[in-house]
């Protein structure tokens, strides 16, 4: 039979069945007062009042006496209904310590022999969870530990029982050894009485001291030794059965004796004590319930012994056991013992059903029987239920369900509600659900979708079944529960009812049990719980509520959350509460009550930080989500004044709130709810634009976030945390920037608070995302801060600038954000450009991380879409600034080939020819940048047009289109078409200084730039107009090139004076 | 004063004894002709009752010899020619089943009992159902009611005594009171000193309820300073020195009236249930005023688990310690009390200041 732990002390019971009864004198009120509280089960009042009377409360001398003795008691009897396995064991680890206190303060107290018989139970029971325990384990060393401990406790519970035994046999002597005169007194009839009742006790614990060596056979695990502890146990019990064989108690010896020759496997010597003591049994005229038992148990392990190979006396265990079970009673059909021979019987016949030697008929007799008999016991709830529903597999059978009406007592529709709640609320089944769900919806293959549909049909019907037993039993559980029934289980069926209807959405029916158990049982160990879901539930009432006044629903979240704050105050249980209950005012708007709850904590109570805090961050979370609805550049009279009235009231309340709550923390009382809290108050302030304020608070030696990720305090040590300061720090350094102090400083925080990110991130594909777009903003900001900076401030900011570009750039997928780095970095190598001279080794770097940036993009941007042509175009664009010219041009031929017209990129393709020719390259470049270059391979004309026909185009396009285009679009023309003029004269310009001085073709090309930039002029008086550049370049070139040709200067657009 | 329904007072016992003996052990011939008064002292007066008073019972013999026998030594009064039907009432009061005793009563047909006296016994079994059976406010005021009009019409009942307690402990529950006191102070106006006590004792107790601590002192001092020359008398000093302890709380000496409470629960008998029940009550009050909680329950438990049997201590009890049980967030336990408080005593004063 298997035994679970908390049988393990009603088997104390079974296997010593004598029952110990104090029998103290009903005249002592201390007694019977302490009997009144424990019957109640007030154990925990019951140990105040003992030591009330122990520190001088009013008892009788007699009472006082006993204290130890009571205590013992009354914690042993607390440890009986302990549910949890700790609790049980310290229990009776302090009754151990209580009994023994009270042999040793009053070693000839009349009440020593009953506490030393306690605490030999105590120490017998902790003995018996051991050898559970070590039944359980796997076989090995741990085994062989667990087994010496039980050993251990076997014996020193037989030490204790045989102290007993002594001081029995010593006030058992002292006392009258004749028969009760007939003429007796009263106090005579009391002291044989009490003599009597001595004896009766006495011959218990010499059964008990038998029994133990039993006990402690079974610890052994070495067969020899086994063997030889179990012989030892034999003979002990014998002895006792002979010299007691007319008490009941020598009866259960001769089970326990059989027990043990079957252990030895002398099983012939086995049946024959089992067979004595079922007779012995059937010779009683008048035979009481635990008998019956007893004879139960011995037919039962007297088949054990018949079905063992060596015996297969299948017939002999059935004609014994069938006359039996029809003689058995409707009330044993639910016992234990009476289950267990109806399994073993069950076991005889599925033998019988497999012996070769039986004719086959009745073989199949046999199979069929005992399914009917496996059956029975599958049908009722005990510890070979799953052995049977085993075993009727085994014969082709499955398990038949019972009926619903079949479940009739508490336990039984507890244990079936408990199962199906697990297989409705698992998470098996559930995955396997949405498993199956994905499946179908992903799935190609229209072979496998019916089986798929099947499986989820069967999942889904399975689920729906589930949800219906669980809702039924445990509904019926409840009202199966009578008064006997402990409160602890009908209020764990409680709480299941309301887990499982929070689960089903039955909001009212898991606020009303859940309020219940919450309210009524708060000391349950699911009575927090209860009462989270009925808050939860309550909320959900009052949103889903259509009626106009929700009163009901608002008074009930506020009179359930104020329960939760005062039963479970400072634990996370209270917080939950607290939090859920703020929150809800804060996001119905109730802002006014949220602050107003507050302030009923009193300020001395060590909540009402803890609430001050809580409020300052859900006001300061509220502010964030609704001011998101207000587009921030939107003038404060353009939106709803009351809104945005109401929005700075809420941050001035948070801000509000989040102080004062700090300030009443000490630094020794950091919790993570206070570090919450404070980075919540350096963004407001951070929001605020009070940066120092910020960085002070976020630098705070005792407070500060930074500090206590690097103490690594344990308020920090919730998983987010970190990451959360550090993206705040950033934030505030960044914004620090530009203001007073040390900017090379403050970019060294920037820089460490970065290194510490790039360790703390990972997180998944979202986190990341979110990361990247914080950094983008934060780049943002730097490059208007730049903008606005100069010197070594701004040189200080670029540097910062840069290292988010190459972040972003480095680790983004996104195509629009490596756009955006790829753009800056550009910006900011053009930033370092200085006319006339050569690129500098910053602009070099920024230039080359931007084409790397443009090289990703351009791998990410497939085919010919705008945004790829657009992207190869600026990486050509950089190459050329980088002088890399081959590359530059290799890319535009590619793009040009295909589309030739496309302007822009026919100005990039004569910028390269033209820097090229600029930086080194031969001088004909200059002209190949006037009239084009690179062949078509098909058309075999110029794929790159040269400004020359750029500026033919342009000047049609913007005749051809003149009424057509934007005005935008016709000044960029304007702009391209003079940028590509300008272009020609340098070009020609540059080139002839390339030639040799007395070169003809030197005053040639001079004379064409000449004309070129006058013909401009001529045509083009404004020159593009005074606001833009060319009017000035145009005249600058003009003039160089005057005084190239030795010519005098003159202005632009005027003739030059005859001399 | 409620009573728990399975108990009867003293005097109802002696009440219940009277009509007990009259039904079940007269033969019918005495029956129809004699009256016999069992004295506490366990012999026995025959004759016919001639005359009553508060104070005596005039018994007149068959030689017409006329004797006085006084209210306090009356165990019990059998009288002749009673209705078969009271004898049913009476062992159902005794046994505490007053709404079996109360049917029986209504049984009776008035009209065909020819004794006043025994009308008067009828109507003073009424009063003690009604009594017990009241469950709110309106009933409790009928029944004091009755009981004012029994006392009003029958001035020259020997029970007189014993319904002016009945109607000051029905004042006391509709928490009247100054009307509880006037009808306690009639006691006082019996000849013998232990009812003086006793009075003085009781209007000690209304006037402590009333919230007049100081005036109460003074009346419970009275009746300790009193010579007590028999054990009721005794008792009832027991009692004023309880219902002293519990002025002394009220001072805001709760050490005091601790030591003397312990006192006399450490010399004291605890076979006398009621007054270790108000002794227990008195030692739950002032733990409480000292916020010691713990304590405060230890003594109200006492009167809920063991002394029990006097109504108005055990609803006392019940409702401070649902109380103290929120107090100790066990509301399971508070709501334990406040379900039997409501159930046994729901015309108790106190379950009237139940929420």
């Amino acid at each position: 039979m298997k035994w679970t732990v908390p049988k393990c002390i009603a088997s104390l019971a079974l296997s010593l069945p004598l029952v110990f009864v104090w029998t103290a004198s009903a005249a002592e009120p201390g007694t019977d007062f302490l009997n009144g509280l424990r019957d109640r089960g007030y154990f925990d009042l019951a140990i105040d009042y003992l030591n009330s009377v122990q520190k001088g409360a009013p008892a009788t001398p007699a009472f006082k006496a006993e204290l130890d003795f009571h205590r013992g008691t009354t914690l042993k009897q607390q440890a009986e209904r302990a549910r949890r396995k700790t609790e049980r064991d310290t229990l009776l680890a302090e009754a151990e310590k209580s009994f023994v206190r009270f042999t040793r303060s009053a070693p000839t107290h009349e009440l020593v022999a009953q506490a030393q018989r306690e605490l030999g139970s105590i120490l017998f029971t902790r003995a018996r969870v051991k050898a559970i325990d070590a039944e359980t384990a796997k076989a090995g060393s741990e085994k062989e530990k667990r087994y010496i401990e039980a050993r251990d406790l076997f014996t020193q519970a037989q030490d204790v029982f045989r102290s007993s035994i002594k001081t029995m046999r010593t006030q058992i002597e002292g006392l009258p050894k004749d028969r009760l005169p007939k003429k007796a007194t009263p106090a005579q009839r009391e002291t044989y009485a009490r003599r009597d009742r001595l004896r009766d006790e006495y011959v218990q614990l010499k059964s008990f001291d038998a029994t133990i060596e039993k006990e402690i056979a079974g610890t052994f695990t070495n067969d020899k030794t086994r063997h030889a502890a179990f012989q030892k146990a034999a003979d002990a019990l014998d002895k006792f059965r002979k010299a007691y064989r007319t008490r009941p108690a020598a009866l259960f010896a001769r089970l326990l004796l059989g027990d043990c020759y079957r252990e030895m496997g002398k099983l012939d010597d086995a049946i024959g004590h089992y067979r004595d003591l079922i007779d012995s049994i059937a010779r009683l005229p008048n035979v009481p319930d635990e008998f019956r038992k007893l004879r139960t148990r011995a037919l039962a392990n007297s088949i054990i012994c018949w079905r063992d190979e060596s015996q297969q006396k299948f017939d002999r265990a059935i004609e014994k056991a069938v006359p039996w079970l029809e003689q058995s009673r409707r009330s044993d059909d639910a016992n234990p013992y009476w289950l267990e021979l109806r399994y073993q019987l069950a076991l005889a016949y599925q033998a019988k059903g497999q012996a070769k030697q039986v004719k086959s008929a009745e073989r199949v007799k046999a199979r069929s029987n005992a399914r009917r008999m496996a059956q029975f016991v599958a049908e009722q709830t005990s510890s070979r239920q799953e052995d049977a529903v085993q075993l009727l597999s085994d014969l082709g059978v499955a398990a038949k369900p019972k009926n619903r009406e079949e479940y009739v007592t508490f336990e039984e529709a507890r244990d079936a509600g408990s199962k199906a709640f697990g297989l409705f609320s698992g998470a098996t089944r559930l995955n396997l659900i949405g498993k199956l769900e994905r499946r179908l919806a992903t799935s190609k293959d229209p072979a496998l979708l019916p089986d798929l549909e099947k499986r989820l049909a069967d999942a889904q019907s399975e689920l729906a079944t589930a949800e219906d037993d669980a809702l039924y039993y445990l509904n019926r559980a409840i009202t199966l529960a009578d008064p006997q029934t402990p409160t602890d289980d009908v209020n764990e069926v409680r709480y299941l009812l309301t887990n499982l209807h929070w689960q089903l959405d039955n909001y009212f029916e898991s606020a009303v049990f859940g309020e219940f158990v919450g309210r009524r049982y708060s000391r349950h160990e699911q009575a927090g719980k209860c009462a989270l879901i009925a808050l939860a539930s309550y909320i959900q009432l009052y949103r889903k509520s259509t009626d106009e006044d929700r009163s009901f629903e608002t008074g009930k979240i506020i009179d359930i959350a104020n329960h939760i704050v005062s039963t479970w105050p400072d634990t996370p249980t209270g917080d939950e509460a607290l939090t859920h209950l703020i929150t809800f005012m804060v996001i119905e708007d109730r802002l006014d009550e949220a602050k107003a709850y507050v302030t009923r904590i009193p300020v001395s109570a060590p909540g009402r930080a803890v609430a001050e805090l809580q409020v300052g961050q859900a006001l300061w979370s509220a502010w964030q989500s609704k001011s998101r609805t207000i587009t921030p550049k939107e003038p404060a009279e353009g939106t709803d004044a009351d809104v945005q009235k109401r929005l700075a009231a809420m941050l001035g309340a948070s801000e509000e709130f989040l102080s004062a709550g700090l300030r009443r923390v000490e630094p020794d009382q950091i919790k993570p709810a206070v570090a919450e809290a404070v980075i919540a108050l350096v963004q407001l302030h951070l929001n605020a634009q009070q940066i120092t304020d910020a960085m002070n608070l976020l630098e705070d030696k005792n407070f500060g976030p930074l500090g206590l990720i690097e103490r690594e305090h344990p308020a920090a040590a919730r998983l987010g945390y970190d990451l959360r300061v550090l993206q705040t720090a950033l934030r505030v350094y960044i914004a620090s920037l530009g203001s007073a102090g040390d900017q090379t400083e403050t970019m060294k925080k920037i820089s460490a608070t970065m290194d510490l990110l790039s360790k703390q991130e990972a997180g998944d594909a979202k986190s990341r995302a979110r990361m990247l777009a914080m950094y983008v903003l934060l780049a943002q900001d730097l490059e208007k801060k730049m903008a606005q900076s100069s010197g070594s401030t701004k040189q200080a900011i670029a540097q910062g600038y840069a290292r988010f570009l190459e972040r972003v750039g480095r680790e983004s997928d996104e195509v629009g954000a490596l756009g955006w780095v790829a753009n800056s970095l550009v910006t900011l190598g053009e930033s370092y450009l200085k006319p006339g001279e050569p690129l500098s080794p910053d602009a070099t770097k920024f230039f080359e991380q931007a084409a790397d940036v443009y090289g990703r993009l351009e791998s990410l941007s497939a085919g010919d879409t705008q945004q790829a042509l657009q992207t190869r175009v600026q990486l050509a664009s950089v190459l050329r600034r980088l002088g890399k010219y081959s590359e530059s041009q290799a890319i535009l031929q590619k793009i040009l080939e295909k589309r030739g017209t496309l302007i822009h990129v026919q100005v990039e393709a004569a910028r390269t020819y033209q820097q090229w020719a600029r930086s080194g390259g031969k001088p004909t470049l200059y002209l190949n940048a006037v009239l084009g270059g690179r062949r078509h391979p098909q058309t075999n004309k110029f794929t790159f047009w040269g400004w020359k026909n750029i500026a033919r185009r342009l000047s049609q396009q913007m005749r051809l289109s003149a009424t057509k285009l934007s005005a935008e679009k016709r000044a960029k023309y304007s702009d391209s078409f003079f940028e590509a003029q300008y272009a020609i004269g340098v070009c020609h310009y540059s080139y002839a200084l390339r030639l040799k001085s007395g070169d003809p073709k030197r005053t040639k090309y001079l004379q064409k730039a000449k004309t070129g930039v006058q013909g401009m002029a001529k045509i083009y008086p404004s020159l593009g107009g005074k606001e833009s550049p060319w009017p000035k370049r145009y005249e600058t070139l003009l003039a160089r090139i005057q005084k190239q040709l030795g010519e005098p200067v003159t202005p632009i657009g005027r003739k030059r004076k005859r001399s | 004063m409620n009573h728990h329904p399975g108990h009867a007072t003293p005097q109802q016992k002696a009440t219940l004894l009277t009509l007990a003996l009259l039904l079940c052990s007269t033969p019918m011939s005495l029956a129809q002709s004699i009256d016999r008064v069992r004295l506490l002292t366990g012999r026995t007066e025959s004759g016919t009752v001639a005359k009553t008073n508060a104070n005596w019972i005039e018994l007149t013999d068959r030689k017409d010899v006329k004797k006085q026998i006084p209210t306090p030594d009356i165990a019990s009064v059998l009288l002749a020619g009673a209705p078969s039907s009271m004898r049913t009432a009476q062992t159902a009061i005794n046994n505490g089943r007053f709404e079996d005793a109360r049917t029986a009563l209504q049984k009776i047909d008035a009209s065909a009992v020819s004794r006043s006296i025994i009308l008067q016994e009828i109507e003073m079994l009424g009063i003690l159902c009604d009594r017990q059976l009241a469950r709110n406010k309106v009933q409790l005021a009928a029944a004091a009611k009755r009981a004012i009009a029994f006392q009003s019409s029958h001035r020259t009942s020997f029970h007189f005594y014993e319904v002016a307690q009945i109607i000051g402990d029905l004042a006391l529950s509709l928490e009247k009171y100054d009307g509880a006191k006037k009808a306690y102070a009639q006691i006082g106006n019996a000849p013998w000193p232990s009812y003086q006590l006793r009075s003085n004792v009781l209007q000690g107790k209304a006037l402590l309820f009333g919230g007049n601590a100081s005036e109460a002192e003074a009346f419970f001092d009275k009746a300790i300073a009193a010579k007590a020359e028999d054990e009721t008398a005794k008792r009832e000093q027991l009692l004023a020195k309880l219902g002293k302890a519990a002025c002394l709380i009220e001072n805001g000496d709760a050490d005091g009236a601790i030591a003397q409470t312990e006192k006399l629960i450490t010399d004291g008998d605890a076979k006398d249930s009621v007054l270790f029940a108000r002794a227990y009550n008195v030692l739950g009050a002032a733990y409480n005023k000292q916020g010691d909680t713990k304590g405060a329950l230890l003594a109200y438990l006492h009167v809920d688990l063991l002394f029990n049997s006097d109504a108005d201590a055990h609803a006392e009890a019940l409702f401070h310690l649902s109380t103290l049980w929120a107090t100790e967030r066990r509301p399971d336990r508070a709501a334990d009390s406040r379900e039997l408080l409501k159930s046994q005593y729901p015309a108790s004063r106190w379950a009237s200041r139940e929420k």
